[in-house]
């Protein structure tokens, strides 16, 4: 099972997944993807004890697909990659941005 | 228009700097989630899918036009340019930033609004008719009362931590536009055989996960005793409410265990210990609130017959027929205007339309403004004379859809777009449906009908009562949506009925086209509305066109 780790910036409140130790990213194309269980119960750990700067760290299922673009396994989280759909508003919006600041 | 007094302005504005400083202290990083999120819920403020989002509560509906301006400021200034109106009468913003929100409570508390027990398991924002002080067959204005409530309620020592969130909706009047038996308490002022005044109160209604009409407590307590009963109904249920499982924690479920008898007895034996000792409202403070729910004088509008402008704009004949109300002053119309422009959002406003309404409020309407639990704004007190005018500007302003009560007309929740506890998407149902039934211009054929959507089985869009009723589902992963029948939320209130299994986002539209043929086949005239044939047919009609292939074998949720 492929794996990232996402979480919500605690003072945007944005979306953001987890890229190393030092970085987080606002495009889940970018995250982490952990094919084992154990590294990505570390990653969530360590996630887990930056209460300082987020919010809500969780592993999602994700596929790989082509050209190495990452999807959710769910609608929930392919949204909440995106933004609504009933404006266009959110990371749909923005362009990509290398490295979220916390 | 209830001012709020020194009082009401130094709490408002102590609690805005109470919990600046507990957002200062979160970004800090001295209080941990965990700690903060009780007190930010208790200021409104949800963390969502994509931003922070912040509830501001508005109180029985009921808005002057500077604070409708306001609102627009904050829209702009903290959001993306619009806000959302609820179905419990308060607004919210989606895109709102944790190091801004101090500075929006201070906005907001500059026109004596805030978002105090917006959220949180304490008793939420009362809620009212939205015809409250205008509709023809009123016995009393429900605001005065309303606002007792939230004076009494707003930061109640004893009532900060009950068992769940509480909500309570009052109505004046003989018909039930407030949704009231499926509230916490539901109040409706009555009339008893002596010509007094007092209220009938319901307990133990809700929607969510367990849907339950309200059951009835008394038909009739006299006004000097509500405070008491209202006092004795919270201290029984924050006594007994279940806080060991959350499901199970709303007050409906307390009174399906005790059964409303053994209910009713508890809270009148507690009333009984208390009401010679009961904390009454001084004769002041009840002047004080009356004074701020006067009517307006309506003697200065000028008669006027709106069949002469009809003869001037078809098109206004045709809003008027849907968006135009009676009202108690005949030279009067309460007007209703429709946030369901096909193809929208339900229940958005840009800050350039929250503006307008101001507006026309200001100028026209006596400054008065009321959101309606439908999602809709309201000019509670329109002088005839000016319907056509403020027609016209609404139009230009995208505000005109002429659908007050018909199928574009659509109660949704924000749904799996913005919420983090919805399991599936209702805003593009909701846009899907109206887009269709507009270009099948069917829509007047069909008549009155009511649909309500919620993205999860908390029903915040009332899907429950709606006449087509549609709750949005997660069925591994992917969205699904069971369809119920026959729900009502007046005074006849019932519940809606299952249809059967649930449809995929693709299926539901051609679903709900076929259960609206169903009924345009079989009416025995126009006369008879969705809801009154579907009373008569029953389910059957509607299961045959659904499932035609009953043997199917489909998954039930």
């Amino acid at each position: 099972m492929k794996q990232i780790l996402t979480a919500n910036n605690l003072f945007s409140g944005e979306v953001i997944y987890l890229k190393s130790k030092k970085k987080w990213v606002d495009s889940l194309h970018k995250a982490t993807v952990f094919d084992n269980q154990e590294e990505a119960d570390e990653a969530l750990t360590f996630a887990n004890l930056q209460i300082g700067e987020l919010v809500n760290a969780y592993l999602i299922d994700v596929e790989i697909m082509s050209a190495g673009k990452v999807k959710p396994k769910t609608y929930r989280e392919q949204l909440r990659s995106k933004g609504p759909t009933n404006y266009f508003h959110g990371k749909q919006a923005e362009k990509d941005k290398d490295n979220v600041r916390l | 228009m209830y001012a709020y007094n020194d009082f009401d302005k130094n709490y408002v504005h102590s609690r805005v700097n109470e919990f600046s400083e507990q957002v200062q202290r979160r970004i800090d990083g001295v209080l941990t989630e965990e700690e903060f999120k009780p007190l930010r819920l208790q200021n409104g403020l949800y963390l969502q899918l994509h931003a922070y989002m912040i509830r501001v509560a508005i109180p029985y509906g009921t808005l002057n036009s500077q604070q409708m301006r306001q609102l627009a400021l904050i829209a702009e200034k903290y959001d993306k340019g619009y806000g959302h109106f609820t179905t419990r009468q308060n607004i919210q913003y989606n895109w709102i930033k944790l190091p801004e929100v101090a500075d929006l409570l201070h906005d907001l508390a500059k026109v004596n609004m805030h978002a105090i027990q917006t959220s949180g398991n304490c008793i939420r924002n009362i809620t009212a008719d939205h015809f409250a002080g205008a509709a023809i067959e009123e016995i009393e204005d429900p605001r005065p009362t309303a606002e007792l409530l939230r004076q009494w309620s707003s930061g109640h020592p004893e009532y900060a931590f009950l068992p769940r969130k509480f909500k309570i909706a009052i109505s004046g009047s003989l018909n039930d536009r407030a949704v009231i038996a499926f509230h916490d308490i539901g109040l409706f002022i009555r009339r008893n055989d002596n010509g007094e005044i007092g209220y009938k109160i319901f307990i133990g209604g809700g929607l969510g996960r367990t849907p339950r009409v309200g059951r009835i407590l008394s038909e009739f307590v006299p006004k000097n005793h509500l405070l008491g009963f209202i006092d004795s109904i919270m201290h029984i249920y924050n006594r007994l409410g279940r806080r060991d499982n959350i499901y199970k924690a709303r007050i409906k479920i307390l009174v399906d265990e005790l059964g409303i008898d053994e209910a009713r007895s508890q809270i009148y034996e507690h009333f009984e210990s208390i009401k010679n000792n009961l904390v009454a409202p001084s004769m002041d403070v009840i002047a004080a609130i009356a004074n701020g729910f006067i009517p307006p004088d309506f003697s200065t509008a000028k008669e006027h017959d709106l069949k002469k402008d009809f003869l001037l704009s078809n098109e206004f004949k045709h809003w008027a027929e849907t968006n135009l109300a009676s009202h108690r002053d005949p030279n009067h119309v309460i007007v209703s205007v429709s946030l369901k422009k096909p193809g929208e959002t339900p229940g958005d406003a840009t800050a350039d339309q929250m503006r307008i309404l101001a507006d026309l409020s200001e100028q026209y309407a006596y400054d008065e403004l009321r959101v309606s639990h439908e999602q809709n704004i309201i000019f509670p007190h329109m002088p005839k004379q000016h319907a056509l005018k403020i027609y016209r500007v609404l139009k230009n302003a995208g505000l005109a859809a002429a659908n007050i009560g018909m199928v574009s007309d659509i109660i949704a929740c924000p749904g799996m777009d913005y919420c983090a506890l919805a399991t599936a998407r209702s805003i593009p149902i909701a846009q899907q449906i109206a887009t269709r039934f507009v270009e099948l211009k069917t829509e007047r054929d069909i008549g009155p009908l009511k649909i309500k959507i919620s993205g999860c089985i908390n029903a915040c869009g009332h899907h429950h009562v709606g006449h087509i009723g549609i709750l949005g589902l997660d069925k591994a992963g992917v969205e699904n949506y069971q369809i119920t029948l026959g729900g009502d939320g007046t005074e006849d209130a019932q519940l809606g009925e299952r249809t059967g299994p649930g449809f995929s986002a693709d299926e539901l539209i051609p679903a709900i086209e076929k259960i609206i043929g169903v009924y345009l086949i079989n009416r025995q005239s126009r006369n008879e509305t969705f809801l009154n044939f579907y009373r008569r047919s029953g389910m059957a009609p509607f299961k045959t066109a659904l499932y035609p292939n009953k043997k199917t074998s489909r998954h039930i949720l």
